[in-house]
């Protein structure tokens, strides 16, 4: 019996830790904009001489194209593919695309790195879907020279790893700070309750969230954390949160947290405001949702092509042509990662066209973008430290459906 | 809020007490650590989900038919692995493996039918909530408690007190010397693995219901914790497996609640190592072989 026992807990030990690594590979591919604090790697570079003014006519991708995060890089290469055919349709030039494959691996994007910048043809690197494989390229693109322009990475560090790294999504620190901002604007300050997820993306998320929501004069009264992939039971930590008496409760999850944590909170009777970040724009949250939480707000720095949300409400004349065109292609209703690889490649473009391909040049130019229409976003421009800033949507969920607010 | 923690505690201990009872049964008569526990846990709830949506006539009936299909998937987990191995007198760390493996066919076969993504799943028992003290409890807490009160004392009853439970007993006891004395170890045996399917099959539904949502690697989830209620408990024991998950959904609850989200896990699991440290054969465990 003794024996056994000590059988059963070593076996206990393992199962934890098993439990423990699957549920860390899972939260990468759920999240939506998947962060990591990845040192960079650095590696050999032969240089391709960037600065010559002719011959340099390709888009370097590179993006998960198979392993568990392809999805994402299957819906990027068709924003990208979308964009270069429209653009040299519409100027009468010819730029062309590759897409190489990272495999969603930070190893394996130093090595496609590497062969982008031995590539004399190239404009810029575009890659890739998770800020860890990005980040590793980094040091890579720095050495040779050549523009990095990411379609996807939102790690607060990317923008500052060189003089050459771009992105086309919003930092996490200003998502933060604007749903902050976008909060106080139509609830006025309250008392706030945060709960989120303990990843890096929900700590830096909630740091800069608290950070502005009291600079603006609110209060945070309370802030809990809860380990993903660990249990789907929140009834003692939203008791908790209940005691504290919230007139809003933020929680930064994946979806299906949200869902599980939204609706425990509303069984267990606790009424205020709630609110979920950008991740639960999905037709999964609705249906296990339903009208349960009716009233909750979405915040999101990328706007939802749900057919939900196309029904209802009207895009502009741009992201309009986006979906239609998208959906002609693809016979698909894009995402956010279509939309935001288009910008990228528009963006990009757009700069090639006004003062050549000269990597220097070039980035100045792209540091100068300021309120560009974006399908991926509105009022899109980079800061002082070129971090992409751009507004940000706020939906309602009503009888069961996003409906953009007023 | 020391109330309503408790009614939480309460309520998802239920949850592992359910589980673990099915579990503590397979210990006690084979001795084996059934891996496969947490996906039949799984797998009663989707199937019932499924035949709900592909009938869409009655839930109950669903769930019926399910509770059939899930105790059949335990016989067969039976039949075709185990009951091989038995006969080639196989160690027991090789059976423990394959319901390991096994688990994972139950769990990847679910996946490949139904996507790995979250599904919603009808609360039948919607009867609402109502205030006690502040606290908030519903009519589906209250049920699953229910549920698992009635059915550990059923089991208690099968077990102790009619013929096949004796046979289990004797089993538990000595597989070769109940066989010699005219027990069919394997019927009996086959019986255990029913009655557990059939027990993580209502729990899982019941939990969907609780939770109105079903995913993949709820079993997994609880998984751990009723492996931690069984021991506590005792192994093999019932009673045990009740009142060890009672504990562990309490303790961790209080974790929870007034330590942090965080350590939920960590600390339950340090009471269980407590415990084990001044009684290593659980709360109700006798050092006597005395097992189902």
């Amino acid at each position: 019996m003794k024996k056994n026992l000590m059988k059963l807990a070593g076996l206990l030990l393992a199962m934890t830790m098993m439990l423990g690594l699957a549920s860390c590979g899972q939260q990468g591919a759920q999240e939506s904009q998947p962060a990591s604090s990845n040192p960079a790697q650095t590696g050999s570079v032969e240089s391709a001489g960037g600065g010559n003014e002719s011959g340099k006519n390709k888009l370097a991708f590179f993006l998960p194209m198979t392993g568990d995060q392809m999805q994402y890089g299957e819906s990027l290469s068709r924003g990208a593919e979308l964009a270069l055919n429209q653009y040299n349709e519409a100027h009468g030039t010819n730029y062309v695309i590759e897409i190489n494959d990272d495999k969603g691996d930070p190893t394996e994007a130093v090595n496609v790195a590497n062969k982008i910048v031995a590539d004399s043809t190239v404009i810029a690197g575009m890659g890739s879907f998770s800020s860890s494989c990005a980040m590793a390229a980094a040091p890579v693109f720095e050495e040779a020279d050549l523009l990095l322009f990411s379609p996807n990475a939102s790690h607060t560090d990317f923008p500052s790893m060189g003089k050459n790294m771009f992105s086309a999504v919003m930092s996490q620190k200003y998502e933060g700070a604007e749903y902050a901002d976008a909060l106080i604007e139509r609830f006025g300050t309250q008392n706030v309750a945060l709960l989120y997820q303990n990843t890096d993306h929900g700590v830096i998320a909630t740091d800069v969230f608290t950070k502005e929501y009291e600079a603006q004069g609110g209060k945070v009264i309370s802030k809990e954390t809860f380990v993903p992939g660990q249990t789907t039971d929140f009834s003692p930590v939203l008791s908790k949160i209940k005691e504290q008496n919230p007139d809003l409760l933020y929680v930064n999850a994946s979806y299906s947290d949200c869902a599980q944590i939204l609706m425990q909170a509303k069984s267990l009777n606790i009424n205020c405001q709630y609110v979920c970040p950008g991740m639960a724009l999905t037709e999964e949250f609705l249906s296990v949702v339903g009208n349960s939480i009716d009233g909750t707000v979405v915040l999101s720095s990328v706007p939802a092509f749900l057919p939900s949300v196309l029904e209802t409400s009207k895009l502009d004349d741009a992201m309009q042509a986006f979906v239609d065109s998208y959906t002609a292609a693809y016979d698909e209703v894009p995402d956010g990662f279509a939309a935001s690889a288009y910008d990228a490649v528009n963006i990009v473009l757009d700069a090639c066209e006004k003062v050549g391909t000269d990597t220097p040049a070039l980035r100045e130019e792209i540091a100068k973008l300021r309120d560009f229409p974006g399908v991926s976003g509105y009022d899109m421009q980079f800061n002082e430290n070129k971090e992409m800033v751009k507004g940000i949507y706020m939906f309602d969920i009503e009888n069961g459906q996003f409906v953009v607010a007023k | 809020m020391f109330l309503q923690q408790l009614i939480n505690g309460i309520t998802i201990g239920s949850v592992y007490a359910l589980v673990s009872i099915g579990f503590t049964m397979v210990f006690g008569v084979l001795e084996l650590t059934n891996f496969a526990n947490g996906s039949l846990y799984m797998l009663g709830a989707y199937l019932s989900l499924m035949l709900y949506n592909a009938t869409g006539v009655n839930f109950f009936l669903a769930f019926f038919v399910s509770i059939l299909l899930t105790g059949g998937a335990g016989f067969l987990l039976d039949r075709l692995a185990l009951r091989r191995l038995r006969r080639k007198n196989a160690p027991k760390l090789t059976a423990l493996i394959t319901t390991l493996g096994m688990s994972m066919i139950f769990d990847n076969f679910i996946m490949l039918v139904f996507g790995s993504e979250t599904k919603s799943f009808p609360n039948q028992f919607n009867f609402g909530s109502f205030e006690i003290g502040g606290a908030v409890v519903s009519w589906v807490q209250i049920i699953i408690l229910l549920t698992a009160l009635i059915l550990m004392l059923l089991l208690s009853f099968v077990v102790y007190k009619t013929k096949v439970g004796k046979a289990m007993l004797c089993t538990a006891q000595n597989a070769e010397a109940a066989r010699l004395m005219g027990i069919n170890v394997n019927s009996v045996i086959a019986f255990t693995f029913i009655i557990s399917g059939v027990l993580a099959c209502i729990s899982g539904n019941l939990v969907g219901m609780y939770y109105q949502t079903v995913s993949v690697t709820m079993g997994a989830t609880v998984g751990m914790k009723t492996f931690a209620s069984a021991i506590l408990g005792g192994v093999g024991v019932l009673p045990g497996a009740m009142v060890g998950g009672l504990l562990v959904g309490i303790i961790e609850t209080f974790a929870a609640g007034y330590i942090s989200s965080g350590y939920r896990d960590a600390i339950a699991f340090l009471v269980l190592i407590v415990v084990l440290l001044f009684k290593p054969s659980g709360l109700f465990g006798s050092k006597q072989i005395n097992k189902v």
